[in-house]
């Protein structure tokens, strides 16, 4: 991986133990917002292990001035842009991820998710990292800030212009929706 | 602020199943603990953080919680409870591995550089120490002291070359602990030997597989150090007990030996519950700036998991351990040894940096320059 991945080696060795803490702790919330901020299903893995590589590498010079969660995150959507940039496109979630008693509803449900997932392809990236994190993870604007290294105004901001791109393209689906 | 339209917020409702699966996880999961050297609790699959904790009581008084992993530190449990609606972190070590440990059973695994291999079939070797004495054209593993001895199985290994200007300090006696104070062993441990081992000897010096072999790794003079007796798992030495350790440790190029000879058979407690235990013991005795109890932790590792999957982990640990007692030359030559068998650089390389000076490493990057390119 390129870019964000070549960080330095912290300077204080990390805590084997914090650091399983964190993963043991952080995993799921990491490879969801990978998901939610379109990186396709064969890219899951590497990118949720490159998350945590770059953790460790850093998390003995974590200072602790924002949540160690929402510091992971920022390291996930840092790692999502860094993918993305290669890989645009979007593939279906696999069946196997889905699983439930009635077939038909689970191909209504499969079909509504992918197209979640789809129109939030179409938000610009920038838009839709602070989009996903606070529609979908409900992080706070200041922790969106803090993760992002963006000025509050300008989180709000995206998240605006998010929102009305968001409910345009839902308005559009359902007028194109027989 | 503009909002979400209801029909929006309906649709993104309908946004579902882009959580990991167990398997996905798993994959993640040993792909880390692999390249980084770190032992990992299985993730928490739950869909919140209020669930995670809730469940933390809820698995710990129902007992449904399963130990998946004792982590890097033992510290994290993580319950496997059926539709991952719970999951579980409880702090502590001890539930893990408590009773892994082989009470009672000790075994004498001397080690000697000159010229068979002698197994004991069957015996469980829980502790024991090493002997190194002269270079020699092959490497002889003799066991052991057994209540009932089997009778020995005699292999040869491939020779092993000795760098000639190791120090090999003449034989030094050590006690090793006969596991009298320790709780009773599992049945998952070996139950025999119950005799107290009889003496064990250690010395320096870093041996090479000739497969290996042989850049003249030049230490010269290496101290030997005091010998440490066997620690019990998961225990380190008293501050002031001197219970020191030192070069009791097998060096790594034995492991590189032992890889090339399959057959050698591994104890059947050393499993993955009992390889982190040891591990963890190790790197908490690092992290406390205790290296010669992390050493002495090796120790025990390295004889009851011979061909164990954590060998690497247990590289840097050794070598950081090392470092941290300002035992570099040592250090020095286990780099040596490790980029010999990883050319091309990995993570725990990388972390051995974290410990150990860059004059550590200035030999060796400094050699790798001067080669000529393929």
């Amino acid at each position: 991986m390129p870019g964000a991945l070549q960080l330095q080696q912290a300077r204080t060795p990390p805590d084997p133990r914090a650091f399983a803490d964190l993963y043991a702790q952080g995993f799921q919330g990491v490879w969801r917002l990978l998901r939610r901020l379109g990186l396709p299903a064969s890219a899951l893995d590497d990118a949720t292990h490159d998350v945590f590589v770059i953790a460790w590498r850093r998390l003995g010079d974590f200072q602790g001035r924002s949540a160690l969660r929402t510091w992971l995150m920022g390291i996930a959507v840092r790692v999502a842009s860094d993918y993305r940039r290669g890989q645009r496109a979007l593939e279906p979630l696999p069946d196997e991820l889905r699983s439930t008693d009635d077939p038909e509803r689970a191909a209504r449900e499969r079909e509504a998710g992918r197209q979640v997932l789809a129109l939030l392809e179409r938000l610009r990236p920038e838009r839709r990292e602070v989009f996903v994190l606070m529609e979908l993870e409900e992080y706070s604007a200041p922790e969106v800030a803090e993760a992002l290294g963006l000025n509050l105004n300008t989180v709000y901001t995206r998240l605006r212009a998010a929102r009305q791109d968001f409910n345009e393209q839902v308005a559009s689906l359902q007028r194109s929706s027989p | 602020m503009s909002e979400l339209s209801p029909e929006a917020r309906r649709f993104l409702a309908l946004e579902d199943d882009v959580d990991a699966t167990p398997a996905d996880e798993a994959r993640v999961r040993e792909r880390l603990e692999v390249e980084l050297g770190v032992a990992l609790p299985v993730a928490a699959l739950a869909a919140s953080a209020t669930a995670h904790a809730l469940a933390a009581s809820a698995a710990a008084t129902s007992g449904a919680a399963a130990i998946t992993s004792a982590g890097a530190s033992g510290a994290s449990v993580a319950s496997a409870a059926a539709g991952g609606a719970t999951a579980a972190t409880v702090t502590g070590a001890a539930a893990v591995a408590s009773g892994a440990v082989a009470g009672g059973a000790t075994s004498v695994l001397t080690l000697v550089v000159a010229g068979v291999v002698a197994v004991a079939a069957g015996a469980g070797l829980t502790t024991a120490a090493f002997r190194v004495t002269q270079p020699g054209p092959a490497v002889a593993v003799q066991a052991p002291v057994a209540a009932s001895p089997a009778p020995p199985v005699t292999k040869q290994l491939p020779a092993i070359e000795v760098d000639s200007d190791v120090v090999v300090q003449p034989s030094v006696e050590v006690a090793t602990s006969d596991g009298a104070d320790e709780p009773a062993a599992p049945e998952a441990l070996a139950p025999e030997a119950a005799e107290p081992a009889s003496e064990t000897t250690a010395a320096s010096g870093v041996v090479r597989p000739a497969a290996h072999a042989p850049k003249p790794v030049g230490r010269s003079g290496v101290p030997s150090g005091p010998v440490t007796p066997g620690v019990p798992v998961g225990e380190t030495p008293a501050p002031g007990s001197g219970a020191a350790v030192a070069d009791g440790l097998p060096p790594p190029p034995l492991l590189a030996s032992e890889r090339q000879a399959p057959a050698l058979p591994v104890p059947d407690h050393c499993d993955r519950l009992v390889e982190l235990k040891h591990i963890d013991a190790a790197e908490t005795a690092l992290l406390g700036a205790e290296p010669a109890a992390a050493l002495a932790q090796l120790e025990g590792y390295y004889r009851t998991c011979p061909t164990g999957e954590w060998h690497p982990r247990a590289w840097l640990i050794r070598t950081g351990s090392l470092c941290s007692a300002g035992r570099l030359q040592e250090a020095a030559a286990l780099i040596d040894w490790y980029e010999s068998e990883h050319p091309v650089g990995d993570e725990l390389l990388q972390r051995a940096r974290t410990w150990c000076p860059d004059s550590v490493f200035v030999r060796h990057e400094s050699a790798r320059e001067t080669e000529p390119a393929e």
